[in-house]
């Protein structure tokens, strides 16, 4: 704990604590990089005089040793208080920074970021040359109605630059739409077309989409790509803003100057930044996040983002230390799944793992001589275990596949039934993190790619579980009743053929789960 | 939703319930008709994508598949997956 001599401030491992009296936006630097900002009124708690403030979870990851935190008032540049902190048993200077070295900064999603701030007046440029050709191509290629939009258009219609604490420059088309569906046909479309055009673009939801442009300094820059869209008398963009806002406020589209150059914008810019940021947007606030209605927020994730449920959750824990608590020995259920395999004469048949995880047992069914095809929604897991698979003798390769999603199930499950040949289908865990909608997709996949033989193996938790202690704490998970799964399979013409519960047949860690073995076969 | 629907009817008093007048818009009947709309609507919601799905997978495959063009069907599938399905990052 560190004190000060001017503001009162504390600071250590659990976060920083200030006067009460403290308002606005505060940057917290260490060694002089800004890292990350807060509002201590908003994001603080406490009483008595004093908010404390918790560390970003993805910041305290790297709080290990010596540094010196300053806390400097955002709009007056004022440095509140600086003080030497040592986190940990370190004693290497804190480091924030990406694998090659550039500082990072946690953006409003929360997320560890680089941003404009560290960028060069050379790489601003070609940020602005990016967001150029991309409004062009999305306006003239795609026939969409695109505007400047969220930070870029707060920065242009406050200073006419970008704003330092963003780390991606964002614009929005004006739907022609006005129904959901018709809304995400037109996405598709515009991703086909952007793809075709040799933009490489990544799909954020039904909605939107980010096309991500290298920078000459090696790193590469976000452009957000927002659908929006009116529909009834409330007007909706992507995220989750949602509102009354009139067409005349974006139409016709008028320009704002951003980095020197004449960019699209809507009509009434003000109103716009009014709508979305509230009446306070002229005053600068880099610890700013959206407070949305959860209502308005479920709505949207129903509409355009019920495929990437739980994406995130995992694409984090793979990054998070946690990963490294995931054994890379093979489960028991892995084992005894190839002796059955191996007793019914496919002791080195073609087995899709699905839901791999980190490949653990990807890994093991390779190295008794099968095939295996790894699939995981995200594949980041698989980076563990990649030495591993590569001196098994069986091949793995490794595919995404989305449960949630029904065009990814409906492609890569049509992909397999067509090969000729019988495969295993494996998921260990699988249904302790699927929602019922993830599970359908599940079926219709086993059902697909089995319809020549084989037997989809399943190991999972049970309601019986629910209370257990975890050997990962907190997560997000299922308790399928294995009744339930029964219930299921036979709806889809499933039979089930084997089925076992009970405790010591999965044990991680101090953790010994009761959970459900259960075997089907998809044909007679 | 055959279940969702059953609900629906008690609580709205389908079932006879509200031959009393009980059961209609008071209590703990609204808070579940209530919750039971607002599932119907969510799952109602997410037909959008899911039937957006079909119809691009159906018109990206019907084609080449009426052709018995094969690898234009193998083409239109790599196409599918590759438009929509680019993970964060990859393993391999």
């Amino acid at each position: 704990m560190a004190h000060g001599t001017d503001v009162d401030i504390r600071v250590d491992i659990d976060g920083i604590v200030v006067p009460a009296s403290l308002s606005g936006a505060i940057d917290v630097l260490l060694d002089g990089h800004r890292v990350w900002s807060f509002n201590p009124d908003r994001d603080g708690t406490g009483t008595n005089g004093r908010r404390t403030v918790a560390w970003p979870k993805v910041l305290r990851h790297h709080l290990n040793g010596v540094t010196e935190v300053s806390l400097v008032d955002h709009v007056s540049r004022d440095v509140l208080g600086t003080r030497t902190v040592r986190f940990g048993r370190g004693t290497e200077r804190v480091l924030v920074v990406d694998a090659e070295g550039h500082p990072l900064a946690v953006d409003k999603g929360g997320r560890l970021q680089r941003d404009f701030s560290n960028t060069e007046d050379s790489a601003r440029d070609e940020i602005m040359d990016a967001l150029e050709r991309v409004m062009q191509d999305l306006t003239e290629k795609c026939g969409l109605q695109t505007y400047l939009m969220y930070g870029c258009l707060l920065g242009a219609v406050r200073n006419g630059h970008m704003i330092g604490h963003d780390s991606d420059a964002d614009v929005a088309y004006l739907s022609a739409y006005t129904h959901p569906f018709d809304i995400i046909r037109e996405c598709t479309t515009a991703i086909r077309t952007m793809k075709s055009l040799g933009w490489k673009v990544v799909k954020m939801s039904g909605a939107n989409f980010k096309v991500w442009v290298p920078l000459p300094d090696g790193r590469r820059c976000g452009i957000d790509v927002f659908g929006s869209f009116h529909i009834g008398d409330s007007f909706y963009v992507t995220g989750s803003l949602t509102g009354t806002l009139d067409r005349s406020a974006l139409l016709p589209f008028g320009t704002v100057t951003l980095e020197g150059r004449e960019i699209t914008a809507p009509a009434r810019p003000e109103e716009v930044l009014a709508f979305t940021y509230g009446p306070q947007w002229r005053v600068p606030d880099p610890a700013f996040h959206f407070d949305h209605d959860p209502v308005d927020v479920a709505r949207m994730d129903a509409w355009f983002r019920a495929p990437r449920r739980r994406l995130r959750f995992w694409h984090d824990f793979y990054k998070s230390p946690d990963a490294a608590r995931v054994p890379t020995e093979p489960s028991a259920f892995a084992v005894w799944a190839h002796e059955r395999m191996a007793a019914a004469g496919e002791a080195e048949g073609h087995v899709l793992d699905v839901g791999a995880g980190n490949g653990r047992d990807a890994a093991y069914f390779a190295g008794r001589g099968h095939r295996v095809t790894a699939l995981d929604f995200t594949t980041l897991g698989l980076k563990q275990t990649k030495a591993l698979r590569e001196k098994a003798p069986g091949q793995v390769h490794v595919r995404s596949m989305n449960l949630e999603d029904l065009r990814s199930v409906l492609v890569t499950g049509a992909r397999f039934a067509h090969r000729a040949g019988v495969r295993q289908v494996y998921a260990r865990g699988l249904l302790d993190t699927l929602g019922p909608s993830g599970r359908d997709n599940l079926w219709r996949f086993a059902s697909m790619v089995q319809r020549r033989g084989g037997e989809t193996y399943l190991e999972f938790r049970t309601p019986r579980s629910r209370r257990d202690r975890k050997h990962f704490g907190v997560h997000q998970r299922t308790y399928v009743d294995p009744d339930t799964v029964a219930r299921e399979v036979a709806a889809y013409g499933g039979t089930v053929v084997h089925r076992e519960t009970g405790r010591d047949l999965a044990r991680l860690g101090s953790e010994n789960p009761h959970i459900a073995r259960i075997v089907v076969r998809w044909t007679p | 939703m055959n279940n969702l629907i059953a609900r629906l009817r008690r609580s709205s008093g389908d079932d006879g319930s509200d031959a009393h007048g009980r059961g209609h818009g008071h209590g703990p009947d609204l808070a579940a008709r209530v919750a039971a709309l607002e599932t119907a609507v969510e799952e109602n919601r997410r037909l959008n994508q899911r039937l957006a799905d079909v119809v691009d997978v159906v018109t990206e495959l019907l084609v080449p598949a009426l052709d018995r063009d094969d690898a234009k069907v193998a083409a239109a599938l790599a196409n599918l997956n590759k438009t929509l399905n680019e993970p964060d990052t990859s393993a391999d």
